[in-house]
């Protein structure tokens, strides 16, 4: 091989290396009109209903700024055990709220939201149903206890909790748990929630079970100013047994917010009930559980 | 003794003395043989048997074995080949006579016609959606860095499409990666990618024959829904030694071949290897500095083939790649060395048995492994940590297959496999060094059982009417679960005069092997895991119909091919899905949670449907083809895209490829060529799922909250559908010009290529990305115009 084929081979390797290059291109701009957002879970433990209604911002073109903070002018209905009512909007929470006692929400009965707009005309923005689920009352077990503490002026404790209640994937059932604290004083108590952030592992299916039981075990800190008030926290649980579509729902929250960034991962679709829009109606039946005094 | 082992075995035996019994009613001679390449010995698989005056003939089977029983008498036979001159002998048949033959590289075009001429006639099979390609017209296709890419050549042929970028993925007839097998002498690959995909693992240059079955497959074939890429190896010369060398942009490759033992024994070895690695060497010397990280492949095969006597010959195959990715960082307070590598390791032993001048009798025993491996090594004066994580599938097991000829107008085929798979989803160690008692293994296996018995039958009825008709049992056992189930398989085949037929097929299939992917672009990481009872097996059906041509003495070939394709069971994967099986956020508690991939994956349907148009042109200055396939496909789940249906990622209507070489002698220089080749493709771009717009997500408060907030924190992403966009279309050209001439050594190559002539910014993947004006979708491309250069030795 003469000089000249050399160098034009070193010549044309470093050109052919050098030509794997990355271009920008923009994409001309996709027409996704915004979609209605309509929110309501419903559940016997809570005195008051809320639902909310907002408008999605599309990322491409111009949207309603105030619309996807939330709409105020709505109408939302909920029906159920004969009854029928609508929520009013609270301007200062920003949503809108029923009083339980309006519309009895009671285990395995069916319930309808429809969600409506004055414009010149009244129109239907969308409507759902969902069923709550039965009262069943299941065994759950808390293992909690305190690890090793850092030293003072603010102290910092570790707990060891397990927590596990027998479920059967057949016919399937749905859960959400939340845990947390619950420290009390002379003249309050107070909890908090430890998992209750976004993305935090919250729902179960039954197939979640392994010999006949869903088991979930963290190990979790805890601090404050002064010294910890021994014997008076306790680790509480409070166990849902939700409706397939508020699992769906939270399933899909929490998956899209734990997506790990990659232009090849495929985008996680939040799932909803609501026809003709997003968001999710949804039922469940709460549990609450307390450990000992840690 | 397990039923079904009673069962196959049974099945086995009956079949073949049914045969015999109808054998023994009929009293015709037998003229057998092998047909080999002069001088080198190498067999001839698919090479044509013709006797005009009867207007029968037969193919020499995938070791070059024929067989044809006629009535005794005087007969002219012509034994042809594509690329070898025709030979024509008088053969005076009395008794059963054993004829092999050696037929010499066509020296004029002349003589190719001819031999085309008769191997179209005699030749043409009654499976259809069955395609072949040799080394040669592999080594014609202009590819990416001039690197000659088995899969990428693959691509170019209608109803197969490419994933991304420069991947080596085939996608066909809307089935994934997954569904593909592919058989390297017999053994299965697992992952057929070098370097995430843009390469991949067979070294073009020491293949003999590669054939993709996309549809009709034959009772012989089970495992997976999609396709079969059936690739074997050469011999290797057995008359004299040679030698090949081709140094490229981004890796070198050889090949050795040659007689063991003269005219009884030969061997072939080839390799590559990558040297971007040894390319970083220039700028530590001239930086002085580490750059702390490196990257190669390589592979090498081999085979040996050895001719105990005429009854009996056993082929030894094996092959090795691995790729290899290593880091290191020399920090303040330690040093931190990270290595990632997976490669494949296979091996078969092949044993052709010549039971009776009917009867041929292939058994194969099988090794393949493929392992990934990760590997981290954290060393301080506070740690001293090491974490390695690996996964991998390794399969032992025997086939045995029997091919009975009892007249030209029938031949029968039956056989019986067990593949034993061994699964390591996952195993890790974690220890450090520093803190006595800390540290944690523990290895995840499984085994399955796979196994197989087939019966088909090729058979003539009339002169028109042509089956091929079988039934595979296949049976499958992992964690205490068993699956069994029948295969049936039709293929039919009428002529229409001399030059025309029309063919449909039926086929039923099943696969017991799921893939688990993160991504779809062919990463390291993709797992197999075994079928259970949690998550089946996947099963499809697919129906063709087609109608081939033969044009102009069979200087060109057009066929037509519709196909409908309907699979249950396939697997998709849950929001958020990650097949890592160990959690990463507890591998600093030393007890890492497993993952169960089950709970990640979910089943749902499958519907591919759409017509092939395939143009080739197989004669004269210029060779090549035009293929087009109009397809769709779509998914359906349950659990995904809200229960709709939604076209897969790979989904294209429009899918075309050209590809065209001429090679001719340089007018007035002696002993040199030049071929020129191009190829170009075009397709509808993929789909992708892409955000449309965000919301304030709706959220149930924490009981017991008296403020209740029922919004998310953060704003959630709405996508839409799955899929509802589409990227630009691709499209690109490829050309090459090679000059040869030959030495006195041997014969020396320049090959300049230019991969995407015209630089077109094809879309790889694309982003939402945030401006100060608001978001846009932004297209990234990955390769615009690669030249590359490559030299090419090969020594007489």
């Amino acid at each position: 091989m003469n000089l000249r084929v050399a160098y034009l081979w070193l010549l044309m390797s470093a050109f052919a290396l050098s030509s794997c290059r990355e271009t920008l291109i923009g994409v001309p701009d996709i027409d996704f009109p915004p979609r209605v957002v309509v929110g309501c879970f419903i559940d016997p433990s809570y005195d008051t209903l809320t639902a909310t209604l907002s408008l999605s911002m599309p990322l491409y073109q111009e949207g309603n700024e105030e619309d996807f903070r939330g709409i105020t002018d709505g109408i939302i209905v909920l029906e159920g055990v004969g009854m029928v009512d609508t929520f009013r909007y609270d301007p200062v929470r920003r949503h809108y709220r029923l009083p339980s006692t309006a519309v009895p929400i009671l285990p395995d009965s069916s319930y309808t939201l429809r969600v409506y707009r004055l414009r010149s005309d009244t129109v239907l923005l969308g409507s759902a149903r969902c069923t709550v689920p039965p009262r069943r009352s299941p065994m759950v077990e808390i293992t909690a206890e305190r690890d090793s503490s850092a030293p003072t002026p603010f102290y910092r404790e570790f707990v060891n909790l397990v927590v596990r209640w027998p479920s059967q994937a057949t016919p399937e059932r749905y859960y959400r748990m939340l845990y947390g604290l619950k420290q009390r004083s002379a003249t309050d108590s107070a909890i908090s929630w430890i998992n209750d952030a976004p993305g935090k592992p919250q729902v179960f299916t039954g197939t979640d079970a392994t010999d006949g039981f869903i088991r979930v075990s963290d190990r979790f800190v805890f601090w404050g100013w002064g010294s910890p008030t021994v014997g008076r926290t306790t680790a509480i649980v409070c166990l849902q047994e939700t409706d397939v579509h508020a699992f769906r729902y939270l399933n899909a929250l929490n998956a899209q917010i734990n997506q790990p960034p990659g232009p090849f991962q495929e985008g996680v679709l939040l799932y909803s009930n609501i026809e003709g829009g997003l968001g999710c109606f949804g039922a469940s039946n709460t549990y609450f559980i307390e450990s000992q005094d840690l | 003794m397990n039923p079904l082992k009673l069962v196959l075995t049974g099945t086995y035996c009956v079949l073949l003395s049914i045969s015999q019994l109808s054998f023994a009613q009929n009293k015709p001679v037998v003229l057998s043989g092998y047909l080999r390449e002069a001088g080198s010995r190498e067999s001839l698989p698919g090479a044509a048997v013709y006797i005009p005056s009867l207007k029968q003939g037969t193919t020499a089977n995938a070791f070059g074995f024929y067989s044809l029983s006629l009535p005794p008498g005087q007969y002219i036979v012509q034994f042809s080949y594509v690329g070898m001159a025709s030979k024509v002998d008088s053969l005076e048949l009395t008794r059963s006579t054993v004829y092999d033959v050696e037929l010499k590289p066509g020296k004029q075009l002349s003589e190719i016609e001819i031999i085309g001429d008769a191997a179209d006639k005699s030749g043409a099979a009654t499976l259809m959606s069955r395609m072949e390609l040799s080394g040669q017209q592999i080594g014609a296709v202009p590819t990416l860095m001039g690197e000659k890419d088995l899969l990428k050549t693959v691509q170019l042929l209608p109803g197969v499409q490419s994933g991304n970028e420069g991947q080596s993925g085939l996608y066909v007839r809307g089935g994934g990666p997954d569904q593909n097998l592919i058989l390297l002498d017999g053994a299965t690959v697992y992952n057929a990618s070098h370097l995430f995909g843009f390469f991949s693992v067979f070294n073009g240059d020491a293949i003999k024959q590669v054939s993709l079955t996309k549809g009709g497959f034959p009772a012989r074939y089970g495992g997976r829904l999609s396709s079969v890429l059936d690739v074997t190896m050469r011999d290797g010369d057995k008359s004299q030694f040679r030698g090949e060398l081709g140094l490229g942009v981004i890796s070198s490759r050889f090949l050795v071949e040659g007689p063991i033992v003269r005219n009884k024994m030969s061997f072939v070895a080839a390799g590559r290897r990558t040297y971007a690695d040894a390319l970083l060497l220039p700028a530590r010397w001239i930086t002085g500095e580490d750059p702390g990280v490196g990257y190669y492949f390589y592979d090498l095969s081999g085979r040996i083939h050895y001719e105990i006597n005429r009854k009996n010959r056993l082929f030894l195959s094996t092959y090795t790649g691995r790729d290899a990715f290593a880091s290191r960082q020399e920090r303040d307070d330690g040093t931190r060395r990270a290595n990632i590598s997976w490669g494949n390791v296979s091996g078969t032993l092949r044993w052709n048995h010549l039971a009776s001048e009917r009867l041929f009798v292939n058994t194969t025993f099988i090794y393949t492994d493929y392992q990934f491996n990760t590997f981290l090594r954290e060393s301080s004066d506070a740690r001293n940590i090491t974490a390695g994580y690996s996964s991998g599938i390794r399969d032992w097991g025997i086939r045995s297959d029997a091919e009975y000829l009892p007249s030209p107008r029938r031949t029968v085929r039956t056989g019986i496999s067990v593949l034993r798979h061994r699964f390591v989803p996952s195993a890790y160690v974690l220890v450090d060094a520093l803190v006595p008692g800390f540290g944690t293994q523990r290895v995840v296996r499984s085994y399955s059982v796979e196994s197989g018995a087939y019966w088909e039958e090729d058979r003539k009825i009339g002169t028109r009417l042509e089956s091929n008709i079988g039934l595979r049992l296949s049976h499958f056992t992992a964690d205490g679960r068993s699956y069994g189930r029948a295969e049936p398989r039709v293929a039919l085949r009428a002529l229409l005069g001399a030059d025309a037929s029309i063919k449909a097929s039926w086929a039923v299939m099943n696969q017991y092997l799921h893939l688990l992917s993160n991504t779809g672009i062919g990463l390291p990481t993709d797992l197999w895991v075994p079928a259970n009872a949690a998550v089946g097996p996947q099963r499809s059906q697919q129906w063709a119909a087609g109608y081939e041509q033969i044009v102009r003495e069979g200087r060109w070939v057009f066929s037509v091919e519709g196909f409908y394709k309907q699979s249950r069971d396939v697997i998709g994967y849950r929001p958020g899905a990650s097949f890592l099986l160990i959690d990463p956020d507890e591998l600093d508690s030393g007890e890492p949670r497993s993952i169960n991939w089950e709970r990640q994956v979910t089943q749902g349907q499958q519907e591919s449907y759409g017509a092939e148009f395939f143009l080739q042109k197989k004669k004269g200055m210029i060779k090549g083809w035009l293929g087009y396939t109009l397809s769709r496909t779509w998914l359906q789940f349950d659990e995904l895209n809200l229960g709709e249906r939604f076209p897969a990622r790979y989904d294209r209507r429009h899918d075309l490829s050209l590809f065209a070489y001429h090679e001719r002698p340089r007018p007035g220089a002696e002993g040199r060529t030049r071929r020129i080749s191009s190829a170009f493709v075009f397709g509808t771009g993929n789909t992708v799922t892409i955000p449309s717009g965000l919301f304030q997500a709706p959220y149930p408060v924490a009981p017991g909250n008296p403020n209740p907030t029922p919004w998310f924190p953060v704003y959630a992403t709405d996508f839409g559908r799955l899929n509802q966009y589409r990227l630009a279309p691709y499209h690109r050209l490829d050309l090459s010009i090679q000059w040869s001439k030959k030495k006195k050594w041997g014969t020396r190559s320049w090959e300049i290529s230019v991969y995407n002539l015209y630089n077109r910014a094809n879309p790889w993947f694309i982003d939402a990305v945030q401006r100060p004006n608001g978001t846009e979708l932004v297209q990234y491309s990955l390769f615009g115009i690669v030249p590359a250069l490559n030299y090419h030795f090969r020594f007489r």
